[in-house]
């Protein structure tokens, strides 16, 4: 590897995830013929797209559903508007104070609780993550639409070093209401645009330094954490509110094993000076677990949303995001908020074990983790099929 | 036989089917590049025709660069919406790197590639994707640069930047790529100025 700039390219192009000539004929598969398919069949008037190539988009997941029934509403917004049932007899019977002084009074309580939690798996090398993904998504198909649920659980075995073993296990995708299937069935079950519906299991290995390792650089004072956040979103060019987006990334690196009880805590204090943020009281998340809310309400192409974060206040643990799409003055919205997506966190501890077997070693793929001496960031190892997925 | 399709979707859809016949395969590979799994690469495969189809009409004569760009956003969305845990930017699979050519030397050369891809892979997202742009993805600068919606210049800038950090990289796991490597990447010139040795 001593020839310049051309090793350079050759080796840069070695690196290339698709092999040479492996798609020249890619536009001429049934999968392709019937992606087209579907698309010109969809009403191309039917959202209004992007008056830009580069204008941001909304995110595709938390697009309000369009020609919902009242199923929809009833199956979906049933958790939601229990809460927010709740948090209207919370504040009824607190009486006084202001949104304002609860969210401060919320917040400050679980910086300090923060402060207090010791970081990291504790005497175990590795941290077990479990995290579940849920969204409800409107896919198209023969110009008509569809409401689908669709849950994904994803693990992460972290190690010190920040690479780790990644696990997904997505699906199978689920109409949202019976109204929905007994629809689709009508007519004559069409194949949906975006959406397979099968379930599939991902397993790999994340290299060092990707899994974990970015709260260590982040200020612990609040004021310029949430500045240092907010440029993250923007430099990101991330989708969708600015607002939501730095929610969100507060959520993740609250959970995050790694950062430190200060950061932590310092978390929780700039959460408090995002742009609009509220209090909303008690909520319960997609697993029933009681906490506390507090979130950004904005809108997305029209559409009014809720991005919420819901905690315990007993020991400062987030437990999920979720982003609600609430009532429009449309007369076909439905009358009450609807859960849109969920990020739920479901367990984070230390382990001494890369798999769900305690003591299952993998052998496959573990020791040319170890090869590099950090840095490498995106070597995704393919684990040989059945290991460790049993 | 001609099917019959309703007269003001015809044209429509011709002008779309020609487009995605063109453009698919490139569209694809780019999604695969940058996405976590075939399917995902699919799902914005899918998306990114999906705002094309709505918007043909902005669709420039050469779609492919506004194409890429949409789908780079659509793909930034995908991952905003997993909980951005893992980070954006092309990906570097393992298989590239364990499966040297046969010949001697190839505990040297399975050395020298896992380092490299290494040093790739240690670079910023920023860095990874100016270098796939026009190593992987096969675009000019001019058209990578409306991928990034930037400038020439300011892509050409960054390219250079990025074989800069990558050769540091290569250099930090004790590899050079000689002094010619070192030099700055210039634009294409019509009179073939070369390097000094």
């Amino acid at each position: 590897l001593n020839n310049g700039n051309e090793d350079i390219k050759r080796e840069l192009r070695r690196l290339d995830p698709v092999a040479p000539g492996e798609l020249d004929r890619a536009a001429e598969t049934d999968e392709a013929a019937g992606m087209l398919t579907r698309i010109v069949s969809t009403d191309p008037d039917a959202v209004p797209a992007p008056a830009h190539a580069d204008e941001r988009l909304p995110f595709p997941e938390v697009e309000p559903p369009r020609r919902r029934r009242r199923s929809l509403g009833l199956a979906l917004a049933t958790a939601t508007a229990v809460a927010v049932a709740v948090l209207v007899a919370v504040l009824a019977l607190t009486g006084g104070g202001s949104e304002g002084d609860h969210l401060s009074a919320a917040l400050d309580a679980a910086a300090a609780r923060a402060a207090a939690v010791p970081s990291g798996p504790g005497v175990q090398p590795y941290t077990y993550l479990k995290t579940r993904e849920i969204s409800v998504r409107t896919t198209d198909a023969d110009r008509r639409s569809w409401n689908v649920d669709q849950s994904t659980t994803r693990e992460e075995w972290v190690t010190p070093d920040g690479s780790g073993r990644l696990r997904i296990v997505a699906g199978p995708s689920r109409f949202v209401g019976s109204g929905d299937r007994v629809e689709w069935e009508g007519a004559g079950r069409p194949q949906f645009l975006t959406l397979g519906f099968g379930g599939r299991t991902e397993d790999r290995w994340i290299s060092a330094g990707q899994l974990r390792g970015r709260v260590v650089s982040l200020p612990i004072e609040p004021g310029a954490l949430i500045v240092r956040l907010t440029e993250e979103v923007v430099e990101e060019q991330g989708e969708g509110p600015l607002a939501a987006a730095t929610l969100q990334l507060i959520a993740e690196d609250l959970r995050n094993p790694v950062a430190s009880p200060e950061l932590r805590r310092a978390l929780y204090q700039a959460a408090k000076r995002i742009p609009g943020i509220e209090y909303l009281g008690e909520l319960t998340d997609p697993d029933g677990r009681g906490g506390v809310g507090i979130g950004v309400t904005s809108s997305n192409a029209g559409y009014p949303q809720r991005y919420s974060l819901i905690f315990d206040p007993d020991t400062s643990q987030v437990l999920a995001t979720e982003t609600t799409a609430l009532p429009g003055a449309g007369a076909d919205e439905p009358a009450g908020p609807t859960l849109l997506r969920a990020t739920v966190y479901e367990e984070a501890r230390g382990t001494h074990s890369l798999s769900e077997k305690e003591g299952m070693w993998l052998s496959g793929f573990e020791p040319s983790a170890y090869r590099g001496q950090g840095g490498s960031a995106y070597l995704i190892y393919r684990v040989p099929d059945g290991v460790g997925t049993d | 036989v001609e099917e019959k399709e309703p007269r003001s979707l015809t044209g429509r859809a011709r002008q779309f089917e020609g487009i995605f016949g063109a453009c698919y395969s490139r569209v694809l590979g780019f999604a695969i590049r940058r996405s976590d799994d075939r399917a995902t690469a699919e799902e914005a495969v899918s998306e990114t025709f999906l705002v094309a189809w709505r918007r043909l009409d902005a669709v420039p004569d050469e779609p492919l660069p506004w194409l890429l760009g949409v789908a780079r956003k659509v793909i930034a969305n995908q991952r905003r919406a997993a909980g951005r845990r893992t980070p954006d930017g092309p990906l570097v699979p393992l298989e590239a790197v364990a499966d040297p050519a046969p010949g001697a030397g190839i505990a040297d050369l399975v050395a020298d590639r896992e380092a490299f891809a290494e040093a790739f892979a240690a670079l910023s997202p920023a860095d990874r994707e100016a270098l796939a742009l026009v190593n992987w993805d096969g675009l000019s600068p001019k058209e990578a640069a409306t991928v990034l919606g930037c400038t020439p210049a300011t892509f050409y800038l960054r390219l250079h930047r990025a074989r800069r950090r990558l050769l540091k990289e290569l250099e930090a796991r004790g590899h050079s790529f000689g002094e010619r490597a070192a030099g700055p990447v210039t634009r294409p010139r019509t009179d073939a100025t070369q390097a000094r040795p």
